[in-house]
């Protein structure tokens, strides 16, 4: 058996002349939280759209828990994905049409609705069952989405872009509810976004995309090894000699302003032999050392430098 | 394919264009049947009136004499094109073939509600489209399908929903039919409810074969075109256009008037005929037209990307 929940080997697809995926191979492992990250257009829902067999690629395979996709009605009731943009029926109750995915998946009834009725209680929508989508806003409708991706614990579920065009609050939401829904079952999680911020919250493996091509895949602290940072907020301002003191320690490799007090540092645990909580532990200590005590202390966005660096593009999470 | 049939039967009735296709079925249906009834009726009631007490074998005769029901059922079933066949003897043969193809529906059963098919059988190709253009192709641009695909493979999302509109349109006939035979039983009785009901009902099931052919063709086309407006006016143009194009085409190149047969116009008027085989001729030869649209329908939608 197989320990990846999704192997995609050398896909290719174009659409016309734009080349939208090239030679794309990567496996997602079983149980893992995986982000697919890469700027608008980089091909990050044509992807999602050929795991899910919605399109066809010109070349290469993809197999889904072992299956590949062209038996994909093998794999009913196993894998599913909240489509980006797809809409829902206007004139069908929530409640009838999210029962109708179960009923397809081979559930009874009774069976379909209870299940539709507790994931509509868990995503806050319970009271919507009986009405139309027309009802719903725009968030409540991602919500929907998500209860219909999650519904009858799939183990493999695919979330493309499952915040754009939310507002702050309505993405954290989200976030939050997708974290709670994963860790219900024990489903693999394949999202795709453009926010850093967001992957590197929730996910524990990410690929990143960009003009249909995979740049890199991995765990996110693989990825970010060589980048980690530090967000540091200080009393005062550092005198240059903290900041040479620090800059001269072999574990960071930059330091960046960001305030008047705050800082970023930049860690290479490549370049040392340390490991991540013995890195931070030295930066530390030596601020003590020279009596500079940070007032607050938190990781810096890592995944989006390493994003920027090889894709030389700002993302959503940098704005 | 069954839960898909019964989920799409249930909605396609339901939906904004379900709606539609009901209510045009309803008024084109009962406008047909109002518009030959009216003239029975008066002359019902002026019969009445002026106190001449009819047999009811009487009724029936004058019925089946009057001009708009003898001549809605001669131009069904093509009486001008026999003038235009020069020679005699095949002429000859086809004059007695339509009297006795008009004597089936105007003696043998009741000549007003033979009347009120034809014409349905003529007009119901342009209703049969009206419900069944945007069976893929809203869904596809909306991609709400995709919410269908991950959990059902695409023969019987195909198949279900081309099941599901031929339910819809079954079940929209059958009230139709029942309607317009309730109607005439209860103002005109010397028909009889028997010979009205089979009759009604023999008609019903000639209308729902003959929207098979007409559902699988938008089927096909639906499902190529994403956009259901456009998805419309293509239907239209060929099922309309056929048609038109044989009518005006014959005049300048007579084997144009072969374009009929690209859709079942050619023979469908045949599903009424007196003699069996050639029911069932017409009867397969829906079926078959059918069978192929479905079939470029079915291919088309199983690989294109949706």
């Amino acid at each position: 058996m197989s320990d990846f929940a999704l192997e995609i080997e050398n896909i290719s697809k174009s659409f016309d002349a734009v080349k939208a995926l090239d030679g794309v191979s990567f496996g997602v492992p079983k149980g893992s939280v995986f982000g697919l990250l890469g700027p608008n257009g980089a091909g990050k829902t044509t992807l999602f759209s050929i795991i899910a067999s919605f399109l066809h690629a010109d070349s290469g395979s993809t197999r889904v828990l072992g299956v590949d996709i062209d038996h994909i009605s093998e794999l009913q009731g196993r894998l599913s994905i909240l489509p980006q943009d797809a809409l829902f029926q206007r004139n069908v109750p929530i409640l009838e049409q999210l029962a109708f995915f179960r009923l397809l998946d081979g559930k009874t009834r009774d069976e379909a609705e209870a299940e539709v009725e507790a994931t509509l209680e868990k995503v806050g929508l319970a009271e919507y069952s009986k009405r139309g989508v027309h009802a719903l806003s725009h968030g409540m409708l991602k919500r929907m989405g998500i209860a219909q991706a999650f519904l009858g614990n799939p183990e493999v579920i695919l979330l493309d872009e499952p915040t754009s065009g939310l507002d702050p609050q309505n993405a954290k939401q989200i976030r939050d509810l997708i974290v709670e829904l994963q860790h219900t079952g024990e489903a693999t999680t394949v999202i795709s976004s453009h926010n850093m911020l967001e992957i590197q919250e929730m996910c524990d493996h990410v690929a990143i995309l960009d003009h249909g091509k995979l740049i890199t895949h991995g765990s996110v602290q693989e990825i970010t090894r060589a980048g980690r940072q530090l967000e540091m907020t200080f009393g005062r301002p550092l005198t240059d000699q903290q900041r040479d003191a620090l800059a001269n320690m072999q574990v960071i490799s930059a330091i960046e302003q960001r305030g008047p007090e705050r800082y970023r540092l930049m860690l290479d645990l490549d370049g040392s032999s340390m490991d991540e909580d013995a890195g931070i532990a030295a930066v530390l200590r030596s601020l003590l050392d020279l009596g500079a005590a940070p007032r607050s202390f938190k990781e810096g966005n890592s995944l989006e430098e390493f994003f920027l660096q090889v894709t030389g593009k700002e993302s959503e999470g940098a704005e | 394919m069954k839960l898909i049939g019964l989920y799409s039967t249930k909605y396609s009735i339901r939906g904004g264009v379900g709606l539609v296709f009901l209510l045009l079925s309803l008024i084109f249906g009962l406008s047909v049947a109002s518009s030959l009834l009216q003239p029975v009726e008066l002359l019902v009631k002026e019969g009445a009136k002026r106190g001449i007490e009819l047999t009811r074998e009487d009724v029936v005769n004058q019925i089946k004499d009057e001009r708009i029901i003898r001549g809605t059922v001669s131009w069904v079933l093509g009486s001008n094109a026999i003038e235009e066949i020069e020679d005699p003897e095949e002429k000859q043969a086809a004059e007695e073939e339509l009297e006795q193809w008009t004597d089936h529906l105007l003696d043998d059963h009741p000549a007003l509600l033979s009347a009120i098919l034809m014409i349905l059988l003529w007009g119901w190709p342009f209703v049969t489209i009206m419900g069944a253009f945007n069976l893929f192709s809203g869904d596809i641009q909306s991609r709400g399908i995709r919410f269908h695909l991950m959990r059902a493979d695409r023969s019987s999302i195909f198949f279900g929903r081309v099941l599901g509109m031929v339910i819809a349109h079954a079940l929209v006939l059958v009230f139709l039919a029942l309607t317009i035979v309730l109607y005439m039983g209860a103002k005109l009785p010397f028909y009889g409810w028997g010979p009205l009901l089979t009759w009604g009902m023999q008609g019903c099931l000639v209308l729902i074969i003959l929207s098979i052919p007409y559902i699988a063709a938008s089927a096909w086309i639906s499902s190529a075109i994403d956009s259901p407006m456009v998805s419309l006016i293509v239907i239209t143009l060929l099922v309309g256009g056929v048609p038109i194009v044989a009518l005006i085409g014959r005049n300048t190149w007579e084997p144009l008037e072969n374009v009929t047969y690209l859709l079942p116009w050619g023979t469908q008027v045949y599903l009424q005929h007196h003699s069996l085989s050639h029911f069932l001729a017409a009867t397969f030869g829906c079926l078959g037209y059918a069978a192929v649209f479905l079939f470029l329908g079915h291919r088309h939608f199983t690989r294109r990307d949706l």
